[in-house]
């Protein structure tokens, strides 16, 4: 694959641009290695210091000040607070409340009820309440607005 | 949407609302009574003001809060009831009622616009939601 690399001097003109015929596994590895979310989170199970690939994580929530990861495998408590996760997992993790980061690849879809209530169904199909307030915030992370 | 924002066009539902009951009233005493409604010149903008208290505890009740549903149902039915005391008691405030048959008039009026608010609402989410659904599908994951 050709690779073209361009220097740039704004911060805000810094991308980049995939083209490719489909976008199998090698092509979504190289999109999550670009968002900067390729890594790993020190986790606690059990007593037992482990880390968490930050792929397999559905959302993260904080409790009594406290912080959970959740996964399709279970829940993990973390030390990091819910605003550094924020920004150390990258955009596509998104603030879904005050207490709740999403990973919006494991959001299925969304539903608006009637009462104005905004639902999400992740891959899981657990629902989370989407908060209106962060609404826009998602929608700039999806690029909508 | 910013706060602001939504209080703002809350206040411009509710009180497009209000209007449009009020608008139904009057037409119906015009044509089926043979009278004419008389406003003061203060009741337009008794119509913005209770659109604008009838905004704000929509922004404390109405916001999701993580995972717990459960309050959901108490919340509605509270806002349900902070609206109704803000409306009736604008009603008094304003002199709305003339007698028991108007106040009963404008609660009915309140039972309308509730649900016709949240109808629009919910439309208005739909946009939304379909557009964010769609962006969705183009990042997920495969499981």
């Amino acid at each position: 694959m050709l690779v073209q690399f361009e220097i740039v001097t704004d911060k805000e003109q810094e991308g980049a641009w995939i083209r490719a015929v489909e976008k199998n596994p090698q092509i979504i590895e190289a999109i999550r290695l670009l968002e900067g979310n390729a890594g790993r989170i020190a986790v606690m199970r059990d007593g037992q210091k482990l880390f968490c690939d930050v792929r397999t994580i559905y959302y993260v929530e904080s409790v009594d000040k406290r912080t959970f990861v959740y996964t399709k495998d279970g829940c993990y408590e973390t030390k990091l607070r819910l605003y550094e996760l924020e920004e150390e997992l990258g955009p596509l993790y998104a603030r879904c409340s005050k207490a709740m980061i999403v990973n919006l690849r494991k959001v299925r879809q969304l539903n608006s009820e009637m009462g104005g209530r905004l639902c999400a169904t992740l891959l899981n199909g657990e629902d989370i309440v989407i908060s209106r307030s962060y609404v826009k915030e998602i929608k700039r992370r999806l690029k909508l607005s | 949407m910013t706060l602001l924002k939504r209080l703002v066009r809350h206040t411009m539902m509710i009180a497009s609302g209000i209007l449009l009951v009020v608008g139904l009233e009057t037409a119906y005493f015009h044509f089926f009574r043979g009278y004419d409604a008389v406003f003061s010149w203060y009741q337009p903008g008794a119509f913005l003001l209770t659109g604008f208290f009838c905004s704000m505890p929509g922004l404390l009740l109405t916001d999701g809060d993580g995972k717990r549903r459960s309050f959901f149902r108490l919340r509605i039915v509270l806002h349900w009831l902070l609206l109704f005391g803000v409306v009736i008691g604008m009603g008094f405030v304003f002199e709305w009622y003339s007698d028991r048959f108007s106040c009963g008039v404008i609660a009915l009026a309140y039972l309308l616009v509730y649900p016709l608010v949240w109808i629009v609402t919910y439309w208005m989410d739909k946009k939304d939601v379909r557009e964010i659904n769609d962006a969705l599908k183009t990042i997920q994951d495969d499981e």
